[in-house]
């Protein structure tokens, strides 16, 4: 173990420490569970300080889903303990002599690591509960459940909230196993007797920051659906578009839609004393989580996110809230990407492991993922896997990612940043829907369907822009439609820092992440072939619209042309 | 009363057959039990509007809503599924009409009227020129989304509304037992108990019936 001066990585944060870490210090041919490999863990640049939305936790490494380059980030506590101790990154790197189990705890007097073979295969509730019990209850933990020990494709790696529950999750790319390979089983960060960090302008940041936050509060998105519904709110809009994969992508509507909605799930968690509204951590003004409670009015897990519900919902056949709440809780536990399971159990429907609606099933069948059985194992390795071992052609993935909950063919312009982006396929990779506001790119005529390229581009800068700054992504819809809230913004990163940086200098930085990631990918030995969505979706239509996926192979090529 | 002549296309699913039961339902509801009602409004109701027309004009003319409203609160408009970039859209018979305030995510930005990431979703578009106006009367359904099943609903209800008997009754039959003791419901006038909504001869059934749902305060019928 050893501290480092930040040296050349001074000035980055979330996905552009992770990236550029990774980029310049991981071989790209090493194999994802050795030592070569590294798994890097970053707060924003303004983690731990009053910034409001600014408590998102990057981790990256070379995927063992993907076999390329890997950012995945959290919500949750730990990102903001881990700034307050003065941490810009914690780097894992090397392999363990043996299969000794570690927990590593930070504080103000430093790291220590302490081996615990205890903490072998515990679920992640469990294990945080047994941090808690040995640490007390100011701790923010960062854990891997039985899915990361036995380093599986689509291990994720836990994050506790403010209520120190594991469920926040790094979720995709399989970041837990690469964390269950370093040995690994959970950090505990421990802030106590450390201030909140401080700007270097306190004034300018401070009303940088109030005007940030007006701005969220007063916008539709920030200050009223996502804080009534959750992001599950998309449920019906993205149904009535025809969007919803249903039943492993055969069609784009599901029936059962309105039994696990966004305004469903929000009605049955007020019915039983649970939360429809909620922060996943400190600082946050959205609120877009929740606290969902069983039929008994007893805790049973976070609010189900939209991926979360549309994957175990709908493209399962499911539409059985509490059978998809409870497949979240087994996910969150057994430190699973909820995307990569729902996709899965998809696939294993498809194969006539069980029968499309059996929720009693696919609960059973993420059961045996936790027990760690050969068919566990086979399903927790994801849905790439999956549809090899089954012999199933509707495979949805980029990459050997599961596509997230919208179908490509319905919304064609997603599926380009599916098929292109490092990351394999990646709602979030495309997310930054600030784009003109930002003019990456220059404007975007929305009236010619050719933007839809460009668009995926811009998208994709912005996206890794703003995930550079560790601000939780939901902030981009005030940007997009409030120039003065996107202004408070950069005003705040300047005032913290002492900086004097414009929008072109955040996209630049934007640029310069998605050039390290795609390097690393093709020094990895990937090229264009790999940036391509399944044939599936250019030749089976997809009812209501009876579309496919019609964007060019050359079109694709394009999207990366700088 | 049966509409099944005309098969129209609503992008590949054939156009509903609408058949309407006789009687109507009025609804007076505590809170609790009116937040039910609100959450169904996402499953589509029907209207009866005296002529084919623009978004525009059925919103703001034949249900009296704010333009205002209508161009800044409703972010999000589908017609048959398709999203829609301009009010002057036009409504013809059996269509649907769902409507839904400004959503989050790249795929929320997507569906957004006229905004900068609908070429995304440029496949899917509706457009009007493959349209051909219809006339008389037409029953149109709407679905309420999120904010604005809280939002819309309760005028909707108010004026009047037409739901399948099935859905009624699942609802109605859903209902606890203090309900009765609160909330008031009558049938062509007439009050309706526990025992009175077992004996209806709705089960499942896609007739139409007229609900209008009111707000009441607990202490109504007590």
């Amino acid at each position: 173990m050893r501290t480092e001066p930040v040296g050349d990585y001074a000035g980055l944060g979330g996905r552009a420490m992770t990236t550029t870490v990774v980029a310049l210090e991981v071989p790209p041919s090493c194999h994802p569970l050795g030592a070569a490999n590294k798994l890097v863990i970053a707060p924003g640049l303004l983690s731990g300080s009053l910034a409001a939305m600014s408590g998102r936790l990057s981790v990256g490494c070379k995927s063992p889903l993907t076999g390329g380059i890997k950012e995945s980030n959290a919500g949750g506590q730990p990102a903001q303990v881990l700034a307050r101790l003065g941490y810009a990154a914690i780097v894992l790197e090397g392999k363990p002599p043996d299969d000794t189990l570690y927990k590593i705890v930070i504080n103000k007097d430093g790291v220590n690591f302490i081996p615990d073979n205890s903490l072998k295969m515990l679920g992640n509730y469990d294990v945080v509960a047994r941090m808690q019990q040995e640490f007390g209850d100011k701790i923010a933990c960062i854990s891997i459940g039985p899915a990361g020990e036995m380093k599986l494709g689509a291990a994720s790696i836990a994050c506790t909230d403010m209520e120190l529950r594991p469920t926040r999750h790094c979720g995709r790319g399989g970041v837990g196993a690469v964390m269950g390979s370093k040995g690994v089983k959970v950090i505990v960060l421990d802030d106590s007797g450390l201030d909140l960090r401080r700007a270097k302008d306190p004034e300018k940041f401070r009303e940088a920051n109030r005007q940030f936050v007006a701005g969220l509060k007063k916008h539709p998105i920030t200050g009223e659906a996502l804080p009534a519904y959750g992001t599950n709110v998309l449920a019906n809009i993205v149904n009535e578009a025809g969007a919803y994969p249903t039943n492993n992508f055969s069609t784009g509507r599901f029936a059962g839609v309105h039994n696990i909605s966004g305004e469903t799930a929000a009605e049955l968690e007020k019915a039983r004393g649970g939360l429809a509204t909620h922060g996943c951590h400190r600082g946050c003004t959205i609120r877009c989580s929740g606290i969902y409670h069983d039929k008994s009015h007893n805790y049973l897990t976070k609010q189900p996110e939209y991926e979360t519900v549309w994957a175990h919902g709908a493209n399962c056949g499911i539409d059985d809230m509490d059978a998809v709440a409870m497949l979240d809780r087994l996910d969150d536990d057994f430190g699973l990407d909820t995307i990569e399971m729902g996709a899965t159990i998809g696939v294993a429907m498809e194969a006539g492991l069980i029968r499309f609606g059996d929720a009693e099933g696919a609960i059973n069948l993420l059961k045996e993922v936790g027990k760690g059985s050969y068919l566990g194992r086979i399903l927790g390795s994801g849905a790439a896997v999956a549809g090899k071992v089954f012999g199933v052609e509707r495979v949805p993935v980029v990459k050997n990612q599961a596509l997230p909950a919208y179908d490509p063919r319905a919304v064609q312009g997603i599926g380009v940043t599916y098929a292109t982006s490092p990351m394999g396929a990646d709602h979030t990779a495309g997310y930054a829907v600030a784009t003109n506001l930002l003019k990456v790119g220059g404007d975007v005529d929305p009236l010619k369907p050719e933007g839809q390229v460009e668009l995926s581009r811009n998208l994709q800068i912005a996206t890794a822009a703003l995930d550079s700054t560790g601000m939780c992504l939901f902030v981009a819809f005030a940007l997009l439609d409030q120039p003065e809230t996107f202004q408070a913004l950069i005003d705040m990163i300047n005032a913290f820092y002492g900086l004097s940086m414009t929008a072109d200098d955040v996209m630049a930085l934007g640029k310069k992440v998605l050039k390290l990631e795609r390097d690393f990918n093709r020094r990895a030995g990937f090229s264009k072939e790999q940036d391509r969505l399944p044939d599936f979706f250019k030749k089976e239509i997809l009812p209501p619209h009876n579309v496919t996926f019609t964007v060019t192979d050359e079109e694709l090529d394009a999207v990366f042309n700088f | 009363m049966a509409f099944c002549e005309n098969s129209a296309d609503k992008v590949g699913q054939p156009a509903p057959c609408i058949t309407v039961a006789s009687g109507t339902l009025v609804l007076l509801l505590p809170a609790q039990y009116f937040q039910r009602l609100l959450a169904l409004l996402q499953q589509g109701f029907w209207l009866r509007v005296p002529a084919a027309g623009s978004i525009e004009t059925l919103f703001c003319h034949s249900w009296g809503l704010s333009p205002v409203y209508l161009a800044s609160r409703i972010q999000t408009i589908f017609l048959n599924g398709q999203p829609v970039d301009s009010v002057a859209a036009l409504v013809g018979d059996r269509d649907t009409l769902a409507l839904s305030a400004a959503m989050p995510g790249l795929v929320g930005a997507t569906f957004r009227k006229g905004g900068v990431c609908a070429p995304l979703r440029a496949g899917i578009t509706h457009r009007n020129e493959t349209r051909s106006p219809a006339t008389g009367p037409c029953w149109v359904q709407v679905k309420l989304f999120n904010l604005l099943c809280q939002e819309l609903g309760p005028h909707f209800l108010a004026r009047g509304i037409w739901w399948p008997q099935g859905l009624v009754l699942t609802f109605l039959q859903g209902l606890p037992a203090v309900f009765w003791t609160v909330g008031q419901v009558f049938l062509d006038g007439r009050p309706l108990d526990a025992p009175a909504v077992a004996r209806l001869p709705w089960h499942q059934g896609t007739e139409l019936v007229g609900v209008t749902g009111r707000l009441c305060s607990e202490a109504a019928v007590s």
